[in-house]
């Protein structure tokens, strides 16, 4: 489970996040939408200790981890995927998973084997047929799965995935997201930021709504949808028709 | 629709394509029409941003013909395609990163004709999030900001061709509602579009023509309506048989 | 008081130099993506153009000056651009580096062929005689004209960069080359014009320098490492801090000669630049956002491990029949090869396998062979040879690990330069002008016997890189080469595996030096130098530092040279230019020679070749350093 605490990041003059709290408990997918430039990613930065916060503080099942460095909190089970791709290039695509199974098992030497983990991770996000392909030459949407296989390898508590369904096409985007719900139901916390709307109001169970760096509303889906200042600022009125 | 017969804007003739000894695009034949949004769609991998590619002079084809406003410009320079008003808006890198949001736009002025003045107008009047942050470095903009300063170059440009290579992606709904309308907008004012997209139905809405490209060959081609169901078809087929 | 200014001023003067130095250092690099090692290359070149104009042809000062630095130097730029740089594309860290570290040899090569270095080439300062008192402090006219020429060119080339059209596309291209081609703006002219622009500043420097300096090809090409410090103070982008770098560091050093005691200073001194290089890189906030370096695609083929232990064996057993057929006479030659084979081998981790750079590897090897020579020849001098060096890794490394790659080649360059006046050449280290006495490691006399030690060393340390990269560690290690944030979030320590990395390599570079100590009978200064150790890395890549195989054939091929050049007579040397014509070559073979035959060979996993990255230009690695500080 994922809390953070009034939230406050400032670049030079500009608030990119201002009082942020949230939570997103284990066991469902907690949605995270908003505008372009709202901070979504910021908040992922400052919850996986890429960036300091100004102000506030993080917690992972219920352990202050505002002081932690990014490898420590990545040990206490939190992981995430990148919207701009950050795989291993030079690696094959196994090997990218393999490695995180590594780093993980380092800590607790048991339970299978680290290439073992790293098929039955391939498998269940549909790459198996290029595991032995060099992760660099993968197209966007493909290397955004290989990115989620390789958070899960080190088997988190907590899954941060900023937009992993950009670069899917609509098949794909609707595989990932019966994906998403089954690790949920699995245990895991999962915070989703994503523009796909579809998905977002089909599988979480929660969803908060930052604007300005501010959050604008939280609720369930419909909750969501069904405000006004959501609609103006985010959704805009067709996709809620439709 | 005065003159029966009109030269294409830009014609691709028997092209195959593709990355040293891996051929990824096979006899493309493709034909943009001198008005009118025509959507080039498909799964994942399809070959879409490698046939952009070819059409932008960044890939050589292996055999076939680029023709641009009938005259053959196969092998001709991306530059010089672009200073006769070919303009092309690449698959999620369309910025500068290291340079301010400014000096971004202060490349868009190489075409011709182009003045400085008219680019700041045009971008910050469509997108105020960008004047906001002209100091910024644009690596450091919001995914979807960055997003809309690539666009800003299709916008300023005025182009005589435009490729636009998935430029939803990572966008909020309300700003994809936005750029949809400025693309049928743009190519109501006169200026072809070749829009490359995964979300087939955004893309059916705003489009004259469609076309569906699968394991590098096009499947598909007609008006939105006659392909409609094929193309949900195509890319359900294309998921369950790869 | 009078001191003071009179020291104020000539350090503003020599500051000037730096910052013009370290301008042209700066504008190659924000235009071009590549750090240029041979900056001060072609800064000597010029300089020897001027002479040549000047002293043998007769020609005017100015015209001479204004030939050299508008029309010579940028042409040479331009050339360099044509041969070398263009054909790099987006190549990794390691090979734009070496490409330039073999460009700088093969320059030195080129001006020791036509100058004779026995012979003294002078060059007369501008206004000989002219003299103005400022302030009570006398200065020549050529010290004015260095103010004023480095004030001028640093405030238009500042403008001509932020302002001009031409200098915001000469810094879009470094981001991403491609989308420059979509904007209309032509990257080959472009970037053609940034090498001219770069090497003129250069040639400026170098023809301002000659008349204070003796002309001398190697002395001047170094000179340019002062500048370091000043550039990264300016973070490599920056003009108007790389000119407020220059000055500071002009400064220091003339206030450190004028009141430390002569003594002292003597010993100091060639530290300075490194003292001050090292302070610019604990001040440095945060590396810039990395240009378009984009993640290199390396993939070195991993030979399994049946494979690996029948290779060592195959060499184990042709050593031995080596050791045992070969004529005496030819002993030493090999066990010295062996020797620089195994700090070669060194690199193969680091360089190979964590596109990290060392520029002073035999640095290492030296301070291995002197613990050797300080511990003894017992099995604790061998320890001594590998830990001492792995300990010195570590603090050379240390202050760079928050920042880039570059960084790190930087400060083992500037180590190198500084170790080789300031303890190579040091009585109270070397004891004895002859250099200093290294025992045979442990009591090895025989030098067959010797031989196959070296040998044996090789191959238990080639196994072990090979067992390495099949390990997690190797894993590890090409992963941080792609994505250290992608490393950090999933747990990896990632500084502590780089610096972990970097001291085994040092200690196993140690290792090296300490056997080719003990196969010399004695090591001095001229074993270490900076140039060799560039010279043994620039090998290494050209024939595949990705490869045990390429570094072994690399070490015996140098050690061959010299037998080669006893043929060719009349090049003045052949090794440098040997190594310059393979730099052109990395271009196309950027996995070296090896690597490409490999990759011929085996098409089996075969990665084409990649036109473009797939991934987006990569801007994300400073976020991630900056927290960790
Ligand atoms: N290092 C930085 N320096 C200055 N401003 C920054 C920096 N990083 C982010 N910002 C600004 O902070 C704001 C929030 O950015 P963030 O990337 O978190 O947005 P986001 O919600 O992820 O948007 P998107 O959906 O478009 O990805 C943006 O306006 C961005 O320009
Ligand atoms: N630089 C490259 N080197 C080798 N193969 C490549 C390269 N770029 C793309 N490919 C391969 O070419 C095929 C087509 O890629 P392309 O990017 O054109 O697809 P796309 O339809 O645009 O996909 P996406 O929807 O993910 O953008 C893919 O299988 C991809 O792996
Ligand atoms: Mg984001
Ligand atoms: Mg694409």
């Amino acid at each position: 489970m994922l809390r953070v605490e009034d939230i406050g990041v400032r670049f030079g003059g500009v608030h990119a996040l201002k009082g942020v709290s949230l939570t997103c408990p284990a066991g469902q997918v907690t949605g995270l939408i908003g505008p372009n430039g709202a901070g979504k990613t910021t908040l992922f930065n400052i919850v996986t200790g890429i960036q300091r916060p100004d102000a506030g503080s993080v917690h992972l099942d219920d352990r202050d981890i505002t002081r932690d460095s990014t490898e420590q909190r990545a040990r206490a089970g939190l992981a995430r995927t990148f919207q701009r791709l950050e795989v291993f290039g030079s690696l094959t695509v196994r090997e990218n998973v393999q490695l995180a199974a590594e780093l993980h098992r380092g800590l607790r030497r048991r339970g299978r084997s680290p290439v073992e983990l790293a098929d039955d991770l391939l498998a269940r996000v549909g790459l198996t047929a290029v595991a032995d392909h060099q992760a660099g030459v993968l197209p966007t949407g493909s290397a955004r799965l290989l990115e989620l296989a390789r958070a899960l390898a080190i088997s988190p508590t907590t899954l941060l995935l900023d937009e992993p369904g950009s670069g899917l096409d609509e098949a794909e985007s609707h595989q990932l997201g019966d994906l998403l719900r089954s690790l949920a139901a699995e245990g895991t916390a999962v915070l989703l930021v994503e523009h796909d709307v579809q998905l977002v109001m089909r599988i979480c169970a929660h969803i908060y709504v930052l604007d300005f760096g501010q959050l604008l509303c939280e609720g369930s889906p419909a909750e969501v949808q069904a405000d006004v200042g959501v609609q103006q600022a985010y959704l805009g009125a067709e996709s809620v028709a439709s | 629709m005065t003159a029966p017969v009109v030269t294409a804007a830009l014609e691709l003739r028997g092209v195959n394509a593709g990355y040293g000894r891996v051929q990824v695009l096979y006899d493309i034949n493709l034909v943009l029409p001198p008005r009118g949004v025509v959507a080039l769609l498909g799964p994942n991998g399809a070959g879409k941003s490698t046939l952009l590619r070819v059409a932008s002079g960044r890939t050589v084809p292996s055999s076939g013909q680029v023709l641009l406003r009938g005259n053959d410009v196969t092998g001709r320079s991306p530059e010089r395609l672009a200073r006769v008003g070919l303009c092309s808006v690449p698959e999620g890198r369309g910025v500068f990163p290291n340079l301010t949001v400014s000096d971004n736009l202060r490349m868009w002025t190489f075409r011709p004709g182009v003045r400085r003045k008219d680019v700041e107008e045009t971008a910050y009047g469509r997108f105020p999030r960008l004047a906001e942050r002209r100091r910024q470095l644009a690596g450091r903009l919001s995914g979807g900001e960055q997003q809309m300063l690539a666009m800003s170059r299709a916008l300023t440009a005025d182009p005589d061709v435009l490729l636009l290579d998935e430029i939803s992606m990572g966008l909020a709904p309300v700003v994809v509602a936005e750029l949809f309308a400025l693309v049928r907008q743009i190519a109501d004012d006169g200026t072809p579009v070749l829009l490359v997209e995964q979300f087939a139905r955004t893309a059916l809405e705003v489009a004259d023509e469609v076309a569906v490209l699968s394991q590098g060959r096009i499947r598909l081609h007609g008006a939105p309506d006659q392909v409609r169901d094929g193309v949900l078809a195509t890319y359900l087929h294309a998921e369950g048989s790869a | 008081m009078d001191t003071f200014l009179a020291l104020t001023v000539t350090g503003l003067v020599t500051g000037c130099l730096y910052a013009l130095t370290a301008s042209g250092l700066v504008v190659t690099y924000t235009t071009s993506g590549i750090f240029n090692f041979a900056h001060g290359a072609i800064g000597m070149l010029a300089a020897f153009s001027y002479w040549e104009l000047t002293a043998s042809q007769g020609m005017p000062g100015l015209p001479a000056l204004l030939l050299t630095v508008l029309v010579i130097s940028p042409l040479v730029g331009a050339v360099i651009e044509r041969l070398l740089v263009r054909r790099l594309g987006t190549a990794s860290l390691e090979v734009t580096l070496t490409v330039t570290v073999g460009l700088l040899l093969l320059l030195i090569g080129i001006a020791n062929t036509i100058w004779d270095p026995a012979t003294p080439h002078r060059v007369q300062a501008f206004f000989l005689g002219d003299e103005v008192t400022v302030a009570g402090v006398v200065l020549t006219a050529h010290q004015l004209v260095i103010v004023a020429t480095a004030t001028a060119v640093a405030i238009s080339l500042w403008a001509f960069l932020h302002w001009s059209r031409t200098g915001v596309a000469l810094r879009a291209v470094v981001d991403d080359r491609e989308l420059a081609a979509l904007t209309g703006a032509s990257p080959t002219r472009v970037g053609q014009l940034g090498w001219a622009l770069g090497a003129g500043l250069a040639g400026l420097a170098g023809v301002l320098l000659a008349s204070q300096v003796s002309l001398d090809a190697t002395t001047m090409t170094l000179l340019v490492v002062n500048g370091y410090a000043a550039a990264v103070l300016g973070r490599l982008t920056n003009l108007p801090l790389t000119f407020v770098g220059g000055l500071l560091l002009g400064l220091c050093q003339a206030w450190a000669v004028g009141y430390l005691t002569l003594d002292f200073i003597s010993q100091i001194q060639p530290v300075i630049p490194m003292l001050f290089l090292f302070v610019a890189l604990v001040l440095s906030p945060q590396a810039r956002l990395r240009v378009a370096q984009t993640a290199p695609l390396r993939a070195p083929s991993v030979p399994g491990a049946r494979r690996t232990l029948l290779a060592t064996g195959s060499f184990l057993v042709v050593a031995a029949l080596a050791a045992v057929a070969m004529p005496l006479s030819r002993m030493g030659d090999a066990t010295h090869g062996m020797a620089v084979a195994l700090i070669l081998l060194s690199l193969v981790p680091l360089v190979g396998y964590g596109g990290m750079v060392s520029l002073s590897q035999l640095t290492f090897a030296g301070i291995g062979a002197v613990a050797l020579a300080k511990v003894g020849g017992g099995p604790e001098g061998l320890l001594a040879a590998i830990a001492v060096p792995a300990a010195v890794g570590l603090l050379v490394a240390l202050p760079t690990m928050r920042l880039r790659g570059l960084h790190l080649a930087l400060a083992t360059l500037a180590f190198g330069y500084a170790m080789d006046d300031a303890f190579f050449s040091n009585a109270t280290v070397m004891t004895d002008s002859l250099g200093l006495p290294v025992p045979r490691p442990l009591g090895l006399d025989d030098p067959r016997g010797y031989f196959f030690l070296v040998c044996g060393a090789f191959a238990v340390c080639a196994f072990g890189v090979l067992a390495l990269r099949r390990s997690t560690l190797g894993r590890r290690l090409v992963a941080l080469g792609d994505s250290p944030a992608g490393c950090s979030t999933l747990g990896m320590r990632v500084r502590r595996t780089k610096l972990g990395v970097f001291a085994m390599s040092a200690g196993m570079a140690g290792l090296g030096g300490a056997l080719l100590g003990g196969q010399q009978g004695a090591v001095g200064s001229a074993d270490f130098g900076l140039l060799l150790s560039l010279t043994l890395l620039l090998l290494a890549v050209v024939w595949g530092v990705r490869t045990v195989s390429g570094v072994l054939i690399a070490a015996l091929l140098l050690e061959a040279a010299p037998l080669l050049q006893d043929h060719i007579s009349g090049v003045g040397s052949v090794v440098p230019l040997l190594v310059g014509l393979g730099a052109i070559g990395l271009g196309k073979h950027q996995n070296g020679i090896v690597g490409s035959v490999v990759a011929a060979t085996r098409r089996r996993r075969a990665v084409p070749n990649l036109p473009q990255p797939r991934t987006e230009p990569p801007i994300r690695e400073e976020v991630l350093t900056s927290a960790q500080s």
